[in-house]
């Protein structure tokens, strides 16, 4: 086991350096003059030369990685040219909200996704079955800032039973900072009615964002579940006594997960970066609107830094979901041995 | 009595060991490495086979028999030794001459359904060798539908994919495909393990047939000791990579000398006669001892002999084409 | 009804529905099984062994249906149970062994988790060490070696004759009355096979149950059993003693069976001509009837359904006492 683990380990440094490369590339494969970019128009040729020689532009390409991966390591992320601001505090600031927001997306599909993908295979051919794809089918389709609009319509101005699209807190004043993670916290705070408006606010946005892995996990559980539901150890379990649904569920479910786990690794990733229009809709303060800006303003040191941010959640994803695989699977654990 | 030299007699059919044989090898070797440990799957193999017979390789999964197979045609390329064909040293052929060598040995492998690739017609499996090696459409269309026509394949289902026949006609299709470039040497690895007993029949008359009007020669890979006996001139029999026993089917049936032969027959019938149930199984990861017979730690006779565990016993010369490797041959008696 | 019967099985009738088509795959078997008794179920694919098999058990799911026939397990009537009971009753009286062990084990879990489970299910009163205990008592019964360490592997760990003898463990794991192996020994080499049989023929010694073995290897049968049915399109043709069967066989069809099994000396196997029928489309009278030497040209064997009998055959008495007379089969 401790040889997977540093195993997997290793390699995912080596994806870590990949990615790095990559997004190295092709930053300086995009055209425009980052010095010209953050000085604006109205500088001077000697100014512009001034901070192309502190920025580095001109030097020799391996030196100019190596800068970089240093930069990055050390925390210093460079300015953004919006605001003048290091962008490591900027997104320090908000990549809380957003982890937050996704973890709570992810449990909703993952803990949406089982139960469905279940109760449709046991039912199997029936008016269930036919209903939980219907559902998934939605999930997949459906415009998330549209649903999220429909979800605050429905829950907050009319029912009234949920918070409304002002951020993470009514209350303006966040529980002490330990995690970020504002529920966290507070539990550690023991401040209770903190914890608990903290994840009212979180209920509405988590569901609008994890609708879509919601679906798509459902679909891909179901097929596996099938798959596995025609192999003969479960017709043998069932010989033995066990019924139709514990045969599912002891049996077939974590055989069923483990193709499903890579899938829903790179799903953790993608949610990660891609909350923006969720964000905007319920104003949530997180690290995708940030990145939106300053992409769309060609802040060079924004977008870079998110693009390798993005990359190190990616990896570290998968690299949980290597770990779970090799405790789940036993194949893993130990590849064939000698009588 | 002139049929006796040189000659042996299967059920009518003379088959010659004057002319030079089809294929010979000598000391075939072939180790994988994996991790640590070494299998010797095939651990120095000798074996003639003449034009126009039929040599059966018996043994159970694990035994090299497969490998053994692959090795000869070069398939895989063994590790040591050479294999003959027609006179003609195929290890040392060059790539293109390798190409054209394959026109005269082919294959046909146990799974109809895993060999024949599920999207291609009947017809199109069978004209694909054909198209390999240059022939005009019309030519191999002709071709194909003969051949499948011999192997019983009726013309309406030429054009059906592989999933609409049976397990038995899928094998079909897999013969003609193996003979409709006109080969001289057809290896057949466990055509007959995954069908039916009356299937079993039908298979093994047509390769009878097939043998007959293509002048063929067959080298038969089964794991049923009494399939070989039947269908083959001679039977060999691999245990753990070597050869342990190789006679005519007729000596064999008539005395089995080797202890693993013995009781490949015995495990299972023969009323009257006491059941031989071996202990253990055959555990191919790097189980080849360092020293001693292969087979010591199962046999009954050699478990507990001195001469057995110390010295691997060769392959020796017991009766007019009979071979055993053993220190005491015929010791166990079924 | 001897009370040494442990199976009756009358007129079992399966069928499968896909499409608005029946075929009818099971069309009223009936046989007794008495205790420590070894039979088989003679039959090649597509004759209906395996779905017989699982209308024992009270396992065929669509579009498999169970439609008719009674089936008493120690007397009791089991056909018409409701799949709760049948769950009491599976692995614990009526066990079963599929052919292929490595799909048939759960590849995830130890193998001792999975016996200790079993036992648990039947016997909720063990206690989790106690059940440890009596795994590794089971191991060591079916005759694997370190049976105490063996709990803790996978089975991929494991070769397929240590495999199949798991199965069997767990198969024996409540003490049945009745083991329904579909064919066992399939996937194993001969003197696997022969192992695996004989650890058999010691266990129904030792404890008494009996045996449905499903083959179509007529070997194994006359090693193994004392009684044979031979099965074709569904039912049972031929039935009796292997002493008599075997070397004796009365019906057409079993005759043929038996001439296909490669022998020295023949140029030739004789081979059945044609295939097997097609089972939705099953005409009156004999299924057999298109491929059999006895009936092409009778017109009876193609208008009636032959008699049941030890042979289902409308020549039946006339064959045998061909038989007994001594004429060459």
């Amino acid at each position: 086991m401790l040889r997977l683990v540093a195993n997997r380990v290793v390699s995912s440094v080596l994806s870590l350096f990949g990615a790095s490369l990559f997004s190295f590339i092709i930053l300086r494969l995009t055209p425009g003059d980052p010095a010209r970019l953050f000085l604006g128009p109205f500088a001077t040729e000697a100014a512009v030369a001034q901070l192309r020689g502190k920025l580095g532009v001109d030097d020799p390409i391996p030196l100019q990685y190596l800068a970089y991966i240093g930069d990055f390591l050390r925390g210093d992320w460079g300015f953004s040219y919006t605001t003048g601001e290091p962008v490591v505090r900027e997104l320090m600031e908000r990549l809380p909200a957003t982890l937050e927001l996704g973890l709570c997306a992810f449990a909703f599909a993952v803990c949406g996704a089982v139960p469905l993908a279940l109760v449709a295979v046991h039912h199997h051919g029936r008016a269930a079955d036919r209903a939980a794809l219907a559902f998934s089918f939605f999930g997949l389709g459906v415009p998330t800032f549209w649903f999220g609009l429909m979800l605050l319509v429905l829950f907050f101005e009319r029912l009234g039973w949920l918070p409304g699209p002002d951020g993470r807190l009514s209350l303006n004043v966040a529980p002490p900072s330990v995690t970020g993670l504002y529920t966290v916290d507070a539990l550690l705070a023991g401040q209770w009615a903190k914890f608990l408006d903290a994840a009212r606010h979180l209920i509405l946005p988590a569901i609008t964002l994890g609708m879509a892995p919601l679906g798509f996990l459902t679909r891909l559980l179901r097929a596996n579940l099938l798959d596995i539901a025609r192999e003969p150890f479960i017709l043998v379990a069932r010989s033995r006594g066990v019924s139709r649904w514990a045969a599912l569920v002891r049996h077939a479910l974590p055989n069923a997960c483990l193709p499903a786990l890579t899938a829903a690794g790179l799903l953790f990733g993608q949610l990660l970066a891609g909350s923006l229009l969720v964000e905007r809709v319920f104003n949530w303060p997180g690290a995708g609107a940030l990145v939106a800006e300053g992409v769309l303003r060609q802040d060079f040191s924004v977008a870079q830094a998110f693009i390798l941010l993005s990359a190190v959640m990616y990896v570290l994803a998968m690299l949980v979901v290597d770990l779970l695989a090799g405790l789940i699977d036993p194949r893993i654990r130990h590849p064939m041995t000698l009588e | 009595m002139p049929f006796r030299v040189g000659a042996s007699q299967r059920c009518g059919r003379w088959v010659s060991n004057m002319s030079p044989p089809l294929l010979q090898v000598e000391g075939l070797r072939k180790t994988f490495s994996a991790g640590g440990y070494i299998v010797r799957a095939v651990d120095s193999i000798s074996i003639t086979v003449a034009r126009g017979e039929s040599l059966g390789i018996v043994g159970e999964s694990g035994c090299g028999k497969s490998t053994l197979a692959r090795c000869i045609l070069r398939l895989i390329e063994p590790t040591a030794g050479e294999v003959h064909f027609d006179g003609i040293d195929i290890l040392a052929l060059d790539p293109a001459a390798m190409r054209q060598m394959r026109r005269r040995m082919q294959i046909v492998f146990q799974d109809g359904s895993g060999a024949l690739d599920p999207r291609m017609s009947a017809r199109s499996l069978v004209e694909e060798p054909l198209a390999i090696h240059g022939l005009g459409r019309s030519a191999r269309r002709q071709a194909a539908e003969q051949m499948l026509a011999l192997v019983g394949i009726p013309m309406q289902a030429a054009d059906d994919v592989p999933a609409r026949f049976s397990g038995g006609q899928r094998q079909r299709i897999g013969i003609a495909r193996a003979l409709v470039l006109k080969p001289d040497l057809l290896v057949l690895d466990e055509p007959v393990s995954a069908v039916d007993m009356s299937v079993q029949a039908q298979i093994l008359n047509l390769l009878r047939d097939m043998q007959d009007r293509l002048h063929l020669t067959y080298l038969l890979i089964v794991h049923n000791l009494t399939v070989a006996e039947f269908f083959c001139d001679r039977v060999a029999v691999i245990y753990l990579g070597r050869i342990v026993e190789i006679a005519t089917s007729v000596a064999l049936a008539r005395q089995a000398l080797h202890p693993y032969t013995v009781s490949l027959f015995s495990g299972l019938r023969r009323e009257g006669q006491e059941r031989i149930v071996l202990r253990g199984e055959v555990s191919s990861l790097g189980g080849t001892p360092a020293r001693g017979c292969p087979f010591q730690p199962r046999c009954p006779i050699g478990r507990h002999r001195e001469l057995c565990s110390a010295l691997a016993p060769p392959l020796a010369v017991v009766g007019s084409d009979h071979q055993v490797a053993c220190h005491f041959p015929g010791a166990l008696t079924a | 009804m001897n009370e040494d019967t442990i199976l009756e099985v009358r007129d079992l009738r399966a069928e499968y529905v896909s499409a608005g088509r029946r075929v009818a795959a099971v069309r009223g078997v009936s046989f007794t099984l008495r205790r420590g008794e070894k039979m088989a179920i003679v039959g090649e694919s597509g004759c209906g062994k395996s779905t017989l098999a699982l209308a024992l058990l009270g396992l065929l799911d669509p579009p498999g249906c169970f439609v008719g026939g009674s089936v008493r397990l120690n007397g009791r009537e089991i056909s018409g149970l409701d799949d709760r009971a049948m769950r009491r009753i599976r692995g614990r009286d009526i066990a079963f062994i599929y052919q292929d062990a490595m799909a048939a084990l759960d590849p995830i879990r130890s193998i001792g988790s999975q016996l200790c489970d079993n036992i648990r299910r039947h016997q909720p009163a063990v206690g989790r060490a106690e059940a440890r205990r009596r795994a590794a008592a089971l191991l060591a019964a079916v005759e694997v070696p370190d049976a105490e360490r063996r709990l803790d592997h996978y089975p991929h760990q494991c070769s397929g004759g240590m495999r199949q003898r798991v199965m069997i463990a767990m198969a024996l794991a409540n003490n049945p009355d009745v083991l329904v192996a579909d064919e066992p020994t399939t996937a194993l080499d001969v003197t696997t096979q022969a192992q695996v049989l004989a650890l058999l023929d010691r266990l129904t010694a030792a404890h008494g149950f009996g045996i449905v073995l499903i083959t179509h290897d007529f070997s194994e049968v006359e090693a193994f059993c004392d009684r044979v049915h031979v099965m074709y399109a569904g039912r049972i043709v031929e039935h009796g003693p292997v002493a008599s069967v075997l070397p004796h066989p009365i019906h057409p069809y079993t005759q043929a069976l038996l001439a296909t099994m490669p022998r020295p000396g023949l140029a030739r196997l004789p081979a059945i001509p044609g295939l097997p029928p097609d089972l939705g489309a099953l005409s009156a009278g004999c299924a057999f009837a298109p491929r059999c030497p006895v009936g092409v040209g009778r017109a009876i064997c193609t208008t009636d359904a032959p008699p049941p009998g030890p042979a289902e055959c409308h020549f039946a008495s006339e064959l045998a006492s061909g038989v007994a007379a001594g004429s060459p089969t």
